[in-house]
């Protein structure tokens, strides 16, 4: 109760009714923080400022857009001519959602590498994981609000994959639509869902981060820390190193909305949808395009979606699936070669998901992989991801430890 | 620890590269882009003006007997230099479904939608009064303009190419004859059979600013202008995305510059956190 | 030491202009969003009308809609005129001259926005049929205001009189109003 005392003015004043100020305090300056964090932990706060950004947009977007079959389109259309910088909040939203998962799945990669997972983090990469699922819904939903042809498409398709749950696939997806096929009712959930779920994430980002208080961050080197030797204060080392990252980052997104808004996106959803007509090629948007690659690498329509929906559930279980007490892929060399394939086959399998399976895979044009089919390839890189998480729990068995500094403070004092 | 600065960057491009990928991939088959150098194209790229309004007559003239453009408003113009007063004077040269008159109705005695002069608020008229009723002239509906700039692999390329690459039976063999039919061969078009027959020739408009009005000419305005229906905030966009891409790179340098400095004394300042932690 | 304290300084300085400039970005963007919300090109086009009025004989009234509102217009007879001009001023709750609320040599035509300046109503008053209340202009039913046929608060809660929308003749019969 002594607490509010430490703190003068205002801030105590206000500490003694409402206990806000001491946890921010913890959070800014008492949080110590590993002193060898590299660049990659700052994609987590950028992360999270997009997702900032894209309820902020999302918010005056919803202000102007009209949620009906009949108008959808054209309140899309009337945004980006006629509200003031209307084009500018739409294509800083739909880029924003590009970059939000470029931020997020570097962020995913990174803790894999170095095995943030462990150390009592289970809870907190679980709740990274329904995050994950959670952005997923959200852009998936809110590609559908544009209602364009590849909108329109797209949702009936991923929609269409509940149908493949036996017994009551059929029945599940009309409840989805809610009608015979997707329609106005659909488009008014989505919505509705679209503009909900943002907040549900919010918390579970909340979550996420207390979580990460809870326990601390990880480091490249994978030991935790021993005592202030070993840490630096959170504020202003990271603030201001996370600060000069967001600003690069940002320039990078604003150069996309800016000069080149529509690369990440399909020329065909600037027409409106028509029931009528699909698309010749329905290609999801990028950042699902690795996962719509498994769903096609498998033969079978319930197989493909268990496996779809098993490649991002899986990740939940790495941290059982990996036995090994040792975090950092640097000290494990075995691991660290598993990591680099693991991170190569995701790429490659997003160039497969925006590929016509029986054509011959390329990239940019050039045939890799000796002009195998686009198919053959997925199914190689299918097996490759899943693989990973496979051959994970054996890995201890056969590898042989590359030798560790004992604490944080040894390794970057030793070398200084 | 530099291997550190380059993967984020490297992953950062791939992912990018992926998102790209994806669109140049769509374009369809037999499909031969003639790829043309706009005004409008990089970073400094805007409008040509005077060719936008030129494609502007081009359309008045001859794409709108038969497409309409349902996003494009007379008042838009006016972004390509036109006045007020300019604007009114084109508006008043057409006519669009009046609203219900006094007793309600829509049409007169004789079945004939009743008229208005339009306004410079009002949409270019449409040809036809819905897609059915274009669909039945035509065969197939022509498609709305107003996004075909954007809806289209190729864009501008994709228009130009297209009004300028028919080819006349004459020139066809028997079996892109025999493949066209009672249409026509176009080696722009996707599946190179199009329903539409050449729209444009040499001198098809005349232009009010003297320019010499050639096939090529009439297609590259048209696609000009097309372009700026489907994208009208191009200019602003790239204005304030100098403004916003300078302010950016000047906050970023000042927070390096901060950043190093202060992580400049990163060992000799311990937190001051409670341990142990846990 | 004086080289720490210096050194301090310079980084303070370095990291308050970074702070400074996110604060411009910040504030910058916030305007930016919020000016979304003010009227869009579409709404701003329709801000200005032009209305007709050849078809309309003395003593008849039109209603129009402009940016949302109705706007009455009433072409008088010269007897209304005389009327709404032999008012004196210390008669008004809001003084103001038949003559300032109408366009000179067009004094004929009345044009104001048909909304109560007490709470947002539309007066009665348009129709041959309808109660015109005690000044022989228009009577608002919400709270019993009366205005007269310069469209001045006679009676009742209103305090204003009816606004009077920046309006011009184009031609003889042509008004653009707004």
């Amino acid at each position: 109760m002594s607490q509010g005392n430490q703190y003068k003015g205002f801030a105590g004043w206000l500490e003694k009714r409402l206990p806000i100020i001491s946890p921010a305090d913890h959070f800014f300056n008492h949080y110590p923080t590993p002193r060898n964090l590299n660049y990659f932990w700052n994609f987590g706060a950028i992360a999270g400022l997009l997702m900032g950004l894209m309820i902020l947009t999302g918010l005056v977007l919803a202000m102007q857009y009209n949620p009906s079959t009949l108008h959808a389109f054209d309140s899309v259309e009337r945004i980006m001519r006629d509200v003031n910088y209307g084009w500018l909040l739409r294509y800083l939203h739909m880029n924003g959602a590009s970059f939000f998962f470029i931020a997020v799945y570097i962020h995913i990669f990174r803790g894999i590498y170095y095995g943030s997972y462990k150390g009592q983090r289970e809870v907190l990469w679980i709740l990274g994981v329904v995050i994950l699922l959670l952005m997923m819904a959200i852009a998936f939903m809110g590609y559908s609000l544009v209602w364009g042809n590849m909108s329109f498409w797209g949702v009936t398709v991923i929609t269409n994959l509940f149908g493949a749950i036996p017994v009551v696939g059929d029945t599940l997806v009309t409840w989805l639509w809610g009608g015979f096929s997707v329609d106005n009712p659909t488009l008014n959930r989505f919505f509705v869902l679209h503009f909900l779920l943002p907040f549900v994430l919010l918390a579970v980002v909340g979550l996420h981060v207390l979580a990460l208080h809870q326990v601390g961050s990880n480091n490249p080197l994978g030991i935790d820390m021993k005592g202030p030797q070993d840490s630096i204060s959170f504020h202003p080392y990271f603030t201001m190193e996370k600060l000069f990252f967001i600003g690069a980052f940002f320039t990078i997104y604003f150069l996309v909305v800016f000069f080149a808004p529509n690369m990440m996106g399909e020329a065909i959803n600037y027409e409106p949808a028509n029931p009528l007509s699909t698309p010749e090629h329905i290609v999801p948007e990028w950042y699902f395009l690795p996962f719509y690659a498994i769903l096609r690498s498998i033969p079978d329509k319930l197989g493909g979606v268990i496996a779809m929906g098993g490649a991002i559930v899986i990740l939940a279980l790495l941290p059982w699936l990996d036995r090994s007490p040792i975090r950092a892929a640097r000290f494990r060399p075995i691991f660290q070669v598993m990591v680099f394939i693991f991170v190569i086959a995701c790429i490659i399998l997003g160039f497969v998901g925006a590929q016509v399976p029986a054509d011959p895979f390329t990239i940019y044009g050039v045939e890799v992989f000796f002009g195998w089919s686009v198919l053959t390839v997925g199914q190689i890189f299918t097996a490759a991801y899943f693989g990973f998480f496979v051959l994970l729990p054996f890995v201890p068995l056969f590898e042989r430890p590359r030798k560790m500094p004992r604490s944080i403070a040894e390794a970057i004092d030793g070398h200084a | 620890m530099r291997l550190m600065k380059i993967i984020p960057a490297a992953l950062l491009g791939l992912t990018l590269a992926t998102g790209a990928s994806t669109s140049a991939l769509a374009s369809g088959e037999g499909v031969e882009l003639k790829h043309q150098h706009w005004h409008f194209q990089g970073f400094f790229g805007q409008y040509d003006k005077a060719a936008a309004l030129r494609g502007f007559q081009i359309f008045e003239e001859v794409c709108s007997a038969c497409h309409a453009a349902k996003y494009f408003r007379f008042r838009d113009l006016e972004a390509l230099g036109l006045s007020k007063d300019q604007v009114k004077a084109i508006a008043a040269n057409h006519e669009v479904d009046a609203e219900p008159n006094e007793e309600g109705l829509t049409h007169d005695d004789n079945g004939e939608r009743l008229k208005r002069t339009a306004l410079q608020s009002d949409v270019f008229p449409a040809p036809f009064p819905n897609e059915k009723a274009a669909a039945s002239i035509h065969g197939k509906a022509p498609p709305d303009l107003s996004l075909l700039a954007k809806s289209r692999e190729g864009g501008a390329d994709y228009i130009y190419s297209l009004l300028t690459s028919y080819i006349d039976a004459d020139h066809l063999s028997e079996e892109q004859q025999a493949k066209a039919g009672d249409l026509y061969y176009n080696a722009a078009f996707p599946g190179n059979v199009i329903a539409m027959g050449p729209p444009l020739s040499d001198e098809s408009v005349e232009y009010v600013d003297g320019t010499e009005a050639t096939l090529d000419q009439h297609a590259k305005d048209v696609a000009e202008f097309l372009m700026w229906v489907a994208e009208p905030n191009l200019d602003n966009r790239k204005r304030l995305g100098w403004a916003v891409l300078l302010f950016m790179i000047a906050f970023t340098i000042m927070a390096y510059l901060a950043y190093r400095r202060v992580h400049a004394r990163v060992h000799n300042e311990p937190a001051n956190g409670p341990w142990p932690l846990h | 030491m004086a080289e720490q304290v210096q050194d301090d300084s310079k980084r303070d300085f370095l990291a308050l202009s970074a702070y400074v400039t996110l604060g411009v970005g910040t504030v910058a963007g916030t305007l930016g969003i919020l000016s979304s919300l003010t009227p869009s090109a579409d709404v701003l086009a329709l801000a200005s009308i032009e209305v007709d009025v050849a078809a309309l004989e003395p003593g008849q009234a039109v209603t129009v809609m402009w940016r949302g509102k109705p706007v009455f217009i009433r072409r008088r007879t010269a007897a209304q005129i005389d009327e709404a001009r032999g008012v004196a001023l210390g008669a008004l709750k809001d003084p103001q001259t038949d003559a300032d609320r109408t366009i000179e040599g067009k004094e004929e035509y009345l044009v104001v926005v048909g909304v109560c300046t007490h709470l947002g109503c539309v007066p009665k008053g348009q129709k041959d049929s309808d109660v015109r209340g005690d000044f022989n202009g228009w009577y608002c039913p919400c709270h019993g205001s009366h205005y007269d046929i310069s469209g001045r608060i006679r009676k009742g809660p209103a305090p204003k009189n009816l606004e009077v929308p920046e309006y011009a003749f184009l031609s003889d019969t042509n008004i653009k109003i707004g």
